[in-house]
């Protein structure tokens, strides 16, 4: 059986109504979300600053991508274990292969289901943290 | 006055000069009697001698001689002879003072060719000494006269045998260079004739060269290089110059060596690889027969800096039609990867603004459907079923669009990896399967008991298969039917796996069948009956099948159907397994 406990999440996406259905999908699947960035240098500010657990970020941001975001966080020690999900409107496999390139643990393309990204981040977070990448 | 010598030399003796000197000595001698006062033997002879050298010289001045029977000119001297002979009689015969004119008319005859003229003219004087010491009787039958009138004319003929032979000897000497002459002319006329054809030929070898030149000059976007068998540089064109930014005058001789490597450039993915290795046996390595050998790859410039190429190697083949060097042309590909990159750029930014608002709208859809707080009426349902239908389409739409982007772009790759084809066509079918019910359509699946597998991609290829199905069930009116089947067809070796999609649809004209896979091309078929679509759909499925190493057949017949057939290559490459 497993029991949900609720974790506090990133969310990152330069537009607002993108970030509430990120908003959403988090609550659907138990979760908090800890900040809602709107670029990718307020994403990593927020990362470092606040206790997350899991950091759902957009690709396409202002300041800093979230391939950028990503790789930061991974070189970061106290930020090396938070799951990534990238969220992204590119299709092309170079696109998917470089997200996963950089750490990242999952790579959704838009548009996505709030309620398949629900399952996503339960999936995620239902597993021990040091599981690495699941991708 | 042409001399003697240059009478003889050209051939022509002129009668009528050889006549005047002798008609003026004639004269002179008469004049100088006149003077001296020598006093005549009988004028008779003296005035029969002057009218006969009258006579004789009329005739050699006024006689077509080149026309009249050959040595019929002799007669002038003969009567020549004969007049001296009456001058000689009337001025006192054997004592006559002017009796050496003789010598005049026999030097003629000894000129002439033969000996028989100069002995006839010698016997006609030795009448003419003898006849007045016998005929005469006034001249003294003496010892004396008779040796006169013997030994002048054997002297006479001696000189003239003397004359003559020099005479022959010079005429031969002078025919024979006039024939040196004449072929000395003939080799000149030959040489000139030879020289002006030379020149011709020169002519149009520089022509030819300069066009040749003019021609690989003008390729100044492509860099042109021709080199011998070893690899020494023969042609370096302006082009080349440019490229590489050295002159053709430092570089024809050397051997062409250029530093290249491989293709590194990520935004072009489907470029074939290039050379690995940096010698000229490298670049002519993979040449076969005639066919040119078109790698893209990165060269090294003299300045450092690095140029992404396309570079072809032909066999240069002379007039033999034997293998005489190489060519090498190389093009400036930095544009096109420009462009790549721009195209590429364009993709990811019109895939960001339009999937993103679509997300959106698809999102807040579903989260609406889903709020169980406050449900939806049935009315509502159906209303924002129909956005969502829509906004779905538009999703298609977009990503066909965006895929057709990458297809043209030559950036869309594929996952491969071994595959069960079955499960890709039931997918098909069971996605398709909604559609068909609302629109009437039967959907009838035939699959092999045995699996098939190959080596590809599952989601390109599953797409592939929907987009034939969902073709089909959208071209079929109700009561149609549509099969799917996926069969080995052994008759086809190198493409033994087939997907047949027939329907009982409205049909393709068999004129636009070669047009289907044309990017935004709908059938007229499709027009008339007012068939939603935009035409993307066959030209990404030929897309997908083409990356396979497939084809996509169609045959069809307006008003009864179509099939569309999806060949593929079957096996898994040894690695894999």
């Amino acid at each position: 059986m497993t029991v949900t406990v609720s974790e506090r999440i990133l969310i990152a996406d330069d537009d607002p109504d993108i970030r509430e259905l990120l908003s959403v999908a988090v609550s659907k699947a138990g979760h908090e979300v800890a900040y809602a960035a709107v670029d990718g240098s307020d994403a990593l500010a927020a990362a470092r600053r606040e206790s997350i657990r899991m950091a759902i970020l957009d690709v396409s941001m202002p300041n800093m991508t979230g391939l950028e975001v990503c790789a930061a966080l991974r070189a970061d020690p106290r930020t090396a274990g938070v799951t990534v999900v990238l969220v992204s409107a590119g299709v092309q496999d170079s696109a998917v292969q470089a997200g996963l390139d950089v750490g990242a643990d999952r790579y959704l393309t838009k548009p996505f289901s709030p309620r398949a990204l629900a399952r996503v981040i339960s999936e995620l977070l239902d597993r021990p943290a040091e599981n690495g990448n699941l991708s | 006055m042409r001399s003697w010598v240059a009478a003889l030399k050209s051939g022509r003796h002129s009668i009528v000069e050889r006549q005047l000197v002798m008609f003026a000595s004639f004269c002179v001698a008469l004049v100088l009697l006149v003077i001296a006062g020598v006093p005549l033997m009988h004028s008779s002879g003296v005035w029969i001698s002057a009218g006969l050298l009258i006579a004789a010289t009329a005739a050699a001045a006024f006689l077509p001689w080149r026309s009249l029977p050959q040595g019929l000119h002799l007669i002038v001297w003969f009567v020549d002879i004969i007049a001296v002979g009456f001058l000689r009689d009337g001025t006192g015969g054997p004592t006559s003072q002017v009796g050496a004119l003789i010598i005049l008319p026999v030097l003629s005859l000894s000129m002439e060719r033969g000996r028989l003229p100069v002995i006839l003219g010698s016997l006609t004087t030795v009448v003419i000494y003898a006849a007045p010491v016998l005929l005469n009787e006034m001249v003294p039958v003496t010892v004396g006269n008779m040796i006169r009138a013997i030994f002048t004319p054997l002297v006479l003929l001696i000189t003239g045998l003397t004359v003559n032979e020099i005479t022959s000897r010079t005429r031969a000497r002078a025919n024979a260079e006039n024939a040196l002459r004449v072929a000395k002319e003939q080799l000149l006329q030959q040489s000139e004739e030879y020289s002006a054809k030379l020149q011709a030929q020169a002519d149009e070898l520089r022509k030819s060269t300069e066009l040749l030149n003019s021609v690989l000059d003008a390729a100044t976007e492509q860099a042109i290089i021709g080199t011998d068998l070893d690899g020494s540089i023969q042609v370096f064109n302006t082009g080349a110059e440019r490229m590489v930014g050295l002159s053709a005058q430092d570089l024809i001789g050397t051997h062409f060596a250029p530093p290249l490597r491989e293709v590194r450039d990520e935004s072009i993915p489907n470029l074939p690889p290039a050379w690995r290795g940096h010698d000229f046996a490298s670049l002519i390595a993979a040449l076969d027969g005639d066919r040119a050998d078109v790698r893209s790859c990165v060269i090294e410039l003299p300045d450092g800096s690095e140029l992404s190429v396309q570079l072809a190697a032909t066999t240069r083949r002379g007039v033999d039609n034997v293998c005489s060097g190489y060519m090498f042309v190389v093009t400036d590909m930095s544009e096109l990867h420009v462009a790549a990159k721009m195209k590429d750029q364009f993709v990811s930014l019109i895939s960001h603004e339009l999937r993103t608002p679509l997300s959106s709208i698809l999102g807040y859809i579903e989260l609406i459907s889903d709020d169980e707080e406050h449900p939806l009426s049935a009315e509502q349902t159906r209303y924002l079923g129909t956005v969502e239908r829509n906004a779905n389409r538009l999703l298609r739409l977009v990503g066909e669009l965006l895929f057709t982007a990458q297809v043209e772009a030559g950036g869309f790759s594929l996952d491969k990896q071994p595959i069960g084809l079955a499960a890709i066509v039931e997918a098909a079918v069971e996605s398709a399967q909604p559609v068909a019910n609302s629109a009437g359509v039967d959907l009838v699946a035939d699959l092999p008991a045995q699996p098939i597998t190959m080596w590809g991609d599952a989601v390109r290829l599953g797409q592939a298969c929907d987009n034939l199905v969902a073709n089909a069930v959208k071209f079929t009116k109700p009561g149609g039917t549509v099969s799917i089947s996926l069969h080995e067809d052994p008759t086809n070796p190198e493409l033994p796996i087939r997907i047949d999609v027939s329907d009982t649809g409205i049909g393709i004209p068999a004129s636009e069948i070669e047009k289907l896979s044309a990017p935004f091309f709908r059938a007229t078929t499709a027009t008339r009956n007012a068939v939603p679509g935009v035409g993307l759909g066959l030209t990404i499925t030929k897309a997908i099948a083409s990356a396979h190493g497939g084809s996509l057949r169609v045959t069809s017949i307006e008003g009864s159907g179509t099939t569309f057939s999806l060949l593929l290559p079957a096996g898994v490459p040894a690695a894999a397994e």
